[in-house]
C-alpha cells in the first residue's frame, strides 16, 4: 500500500566527527538541541536529514559553520573543516 | 423496547473512560470532578495536559517517559522486529475476530453470544502492547515530540489513513454482499429502505474518506494557497 516517495536529495554529514571532537555525547548534544537523543544518531548515520533550523543550532553547540557538518557532496572531496 | 442491559453496560463503559481521564488529568478533588461539580477548583491541581494531536492523547510525564532510555530497557523486549511482528499480526487478529463476531457471522466459531463478549477487549492488551512498542509516539502531542519524531508520526498518520480507508470499504462492502443483520429489527430503520441503505452507505464512507483529507486542508488555510 502506498507510492514509493519522492527521491530526497542526499545530505552528507559529519556529525560524528565533530561532535566526537567537541568531547561531546550523543545524549550531551541531544539535549543542547532539544531534540531526542536517538535523532543525533539518526543524522550521523544519515538516516534522517535535518532541518534548516536543527542544522544552524547543531553547528551554534559545537561552535562551527554548518557547511563544515552538512554538504550536499560528500565530505571527501571538499576543502579540510575549518574547525 | 429498551434494552436495560445494554444501556448499563454502555454507562458502565462511559463512567469508566471518564474515570480514567479524570485521573489522567487531575491531581485532586478527582471524585467531585467526576460527577461533574463545577468547582472552584484551583489551576494547581490540573496536569500538564495537550489535546493537540494522538488518538487516545498522553500526558507530558508518559511521553518523557516513554522517549527516555529507561523506557527502551524496560520495553525494549517489545520493540524488536520480531516483537513488532507479533503486535501487528495480534492486532489483525484480534479485530478480525471482533468484527466476525460483532456481525455474529452465520457459520460463526462460536466465540460470541452476544455483541460485547471477554474477547472483544483482546485489542485493548494489543493496542497497549502496539503503544508501549512505538513508545507513545503516536499518542503524543506536538509539543513533546522533536521534528524527526513529528516527521514519523505525520507519515504513520497518513498510512493509518489509507489503512483506515481500506478496512472501512471492505467492511461495508462485505456488510452490504452478505446482507448482514444483527438482529431482524435493525433490518428496519423506521422509514428507511434497507436497500436504499446499502446503496447509499457506500458512497457516503467513500465520500467521507476521500473529502476529509482535503476538507482539514482548506481548513488550515494558511497551509494551501
Amino acid at each position: 500500500m502506498g507510492r514509493r516517495p519522492k527521491e530526497e536529495t542526499p545530505v552528507f554529514n559529519r556529525l560524528e566527527e565533530v561532535r566526537e571532537a567537541r568531547g561531546l555525547s550523543r545524549t550531551e548534544l541531544a539535549y543542547g538541541a532539544d531534540v531526542h537523543y536517538q535523532t543525533i544518531g539518526y543524522i550521523e548515520r544519515g538516516e534522517y536529514s535535518p532541518s534548516l533550523s536543527l542544522a544552524l543550532t547543531l553547528a551554534e553547540i559545537l561552535r562551527t559553520d554548518v557547511h563544515d557538518i552538512f554538504s550536499l557532496e560528500p565530505f571527501s572531496k571538499k576543502k579540510a573543516p575549518t574547525w | 423496547m429498551v434494552s436495560w442491559q445494554g444501556f448499563l453496560i454502555t454507562l458502565a463503559i462511559m463512567s469508566a473512560i471518564r474515570g480514567v481521564w479524570i485521573w489522567r488529568k487531575y491531581d485532586d478533588h478527582r471524585i467531585l470532578r467526576f460527577v461533574g461539580w463545577p468547582g472552584p477548583f484551583e489551576k494547581s491541581g490540573q496536569k500538564e495536559y495537550f489535546w493537540t494531536s494522538g488518538t487516545s492523547g498522553a500526558s507530558r510525564a508518559e511521553v518523557e517517559h516513554a522517549l527516555s532510555p529507561a523506557y527502551a530497557e524496560k520495553y525494549g523486549w517489545l520493540m524488536t522486529v520480531r516483537a513488532r511482528r507479533i503486535i501487528i499480526s495480534a492486532n489483525l487478529v484480534a479485530w478480525a475476530l471482533v468484527i466476525y463476531g460483532g456481525f455474529d457471522l452465520p457459520g460463526g466459531l462460536g466465540l460470541s453470544n452476544s455483541h460485547l463478549s471477554w474477547w472483544s477487549f483482546i485489542p485493548l492488551i494489543t493496542w497497549w502492547a502496539a503503544r508501549a512498542s512505538a513508545r507513545v509516539i503516536a499518542d503524543a502531542p506536538d509539543e513533546l515530540l522533536d521534528e524527526r519524531l513529528l516527521t514519523l508520526r505525520n507519515a504513520a498518520y497518513h498510512e493509518a489513513y489509507r489503512f483506515l480507508g481500506a478496512i472501512v470499504s471492505f467492511i461495508v462492502i462485505v456488510a452490504i454482499a452478505m446482507d448482514i443483520s444483527i438482529t431482524e429489527n435493525t433490518r428496519d430503520f423506521g422509514n428507511a429502505d434497507w436497500t436504499s441503505m446499502a446503496v447509499t452507505l457506500p458512497f457516503v464512507a467513500i465520500w467521507a474518506l476521500s473529502s476529509l483529507p482535503s476538507l482539514v486542508l482548506i481548513a488550515k488555510q494558511s497551509l494551501v494557497e
